[in-house]
């Protein structure tokens, strides 16, 4: 199913990605990811609101794509080397930041300023990946190409 | 506006504090009941676990649903981060529309000719003639424009400023919060943690290749193993490390 009435693909990409984008945000600020010290009780297992939330989206989800995603091929997340370092370094930024990759936007909409330096440290991040990937990593971390 | 709030605010106000009053009033002894209450209590703020669960599960289900590519958060920082080969890699897309197997057919021949000679195509030369019939145009696997990423990322801020407002908690400060001015002060060490932790996250989730939307959400929801021991590795991770830093703190 797409957007037919939008012909053009870039622009129908842009509208996708937008919408869902606001939906994102919205909900992941709503549920209080976006909050340091709500993620940072939730890590101390004080608070186990936001953990019980993030598991039932994931058996929702679950549910969800054994209904409608059945016959249907979707890219697959085999285990490579990468998935245990890395994971691990993501999970100490997340827990130093309370921050993840999109949930730092959510942080910068909320008016927490902060957010803009964990967003560039993103951004170093991902450009400290690109020049380490092909000269000591070389593995393929399966990452969903959209 | 007001559908808007009705829709969005609505529930989370009905919902704010409807099971810790009725499991306050019970006031049982039932102490395993007590404990979930007080470890998944509502907050004064922010949604319900359930309401969470099904905004993010629709999410997540409906994003592969309509962009048939499983919700992803960090690839769109790669994307961004690598948009000069993004912007080649378009602009030889952009060629390649334009191949067809004749014309391919064509060019190959002027280079052989050009290598070895008329004589070596002469045989050869008949069955090239069917080609034109079934013409098949080349084409790109389609994939988002790498500026749909910035869209992206920006309207997820909209959705927090939108979402914040509507909460009553949008506020421009300069620090964390609370805990955070606790654990890690005001001063410029705080920067330091944010940005040291920045490059953790981007280089983390590009090592694993995947993030709490990617592996936790959208991987883990279809049985992946990857992305079962990626979310069992980074949710380890930061409750260790979360609970090592209100160790060391006092």
């Amino acid at each position: 199913m797409k957007i037919y009435f939008i012909r053009n693909s870039t622009l129908r990409y842009h509208v996708l990605l937008g919408v869902f984008g606001f939906l994102l945000g919205f909900a992941l600020y709503c549920i209080g990811f976006a909050d340091f010290g709500e993620v940072h009780r939730m890590f101390i297992l004080d608070d186990l609101r936001m953990l019980l939330s993030f598991m039932g989206a994931v058996m929702l989800a679950a549910i969800g794509f054994l209904i409608v995603g059945r016959g249907h091929k979707i890219q697959a997340k085999p285990f490579h080397k990468g998935i245990i370092p890395g994971s691990s370094l993501f999970g100490l930024g997340w827990a130093i930041t309370g921050a993840c990759p999109a949930i730092a936007m959510a942080q910068l909409g909320g008016g927490s300023m902060p957010a803009i330096i964990t967003a560039l440290g993103i951004l170093a991040g991902v450009w400290i990946f690109r020049k380490l990937q092909p000269r000591y990593f070389r593995w393929d971390t399966g990452s969903c190409d959209i | 506006m007001t559908l808007f709030t009705m829709l969005f605010c609505f529930p989370s106000v009905v919902l704010a504090d409807s099971t810790p009053a009725v499991l306050a009033d019970l006031n049982t002894s039932d102490s395993l009941s007590d404990l979930f209450a007080s470890l998944v209590g509502n907050s004064p703020v922010y949604w319900s676990w359930w309401l969470g669960a099904i905004a993010l599960g629709v999410l997540t289900v409906s994003f592969w649903w309509f962009i048939r590519v499983p919700m992803v958060g960090s690839s769109s920082w790669q994307r961004i981060v690598d948009w000069r080969e993004e912007h080649k890699r378009h602009l030889a897309e952009k060629d390649l529309h334009n191949v067809t197997q004749t014309n391919l057919m064509k060019v190959m021949m002027a280079e052989t000719i050009a290598q070895f000679g008329e004589a070596s195509v002469a045989q050869s030369g008949q069955s090239m003639g069917s080609a034109g019939r079934h013409e098949t145009k080349f084409e790109a696997v389609k994939r988002a424009p790498w500026q749909a990423h910035i869209t992206f990322l920006v309207m997820i801020g909209v959705g927090g400023l939108l979402a914040s407002i509507s909460l009553g908690t949008f506020d421009v400060r300069f620090d964390m919060g609370s805990d955070f001015v606790r654990l890690f002060g005001d001063g410029w060490a705080a920067w330091l943690v944010l940005f040291v932790g920045g490059i953790c996250i981007g280089l983390g989730t590009r090592m694993a290749g995947g993030c709490t939307i990617g592996h936790g959400l959208s991987g883990l929801s279809r049985f992946q193993v990857g992305s079962l021991i990626g979310t069992g590795s980074f949710m380890m991770a930061a409750v260790l490390v979360s609970i090592l830093l209100e160790r060391l703190v006092p």
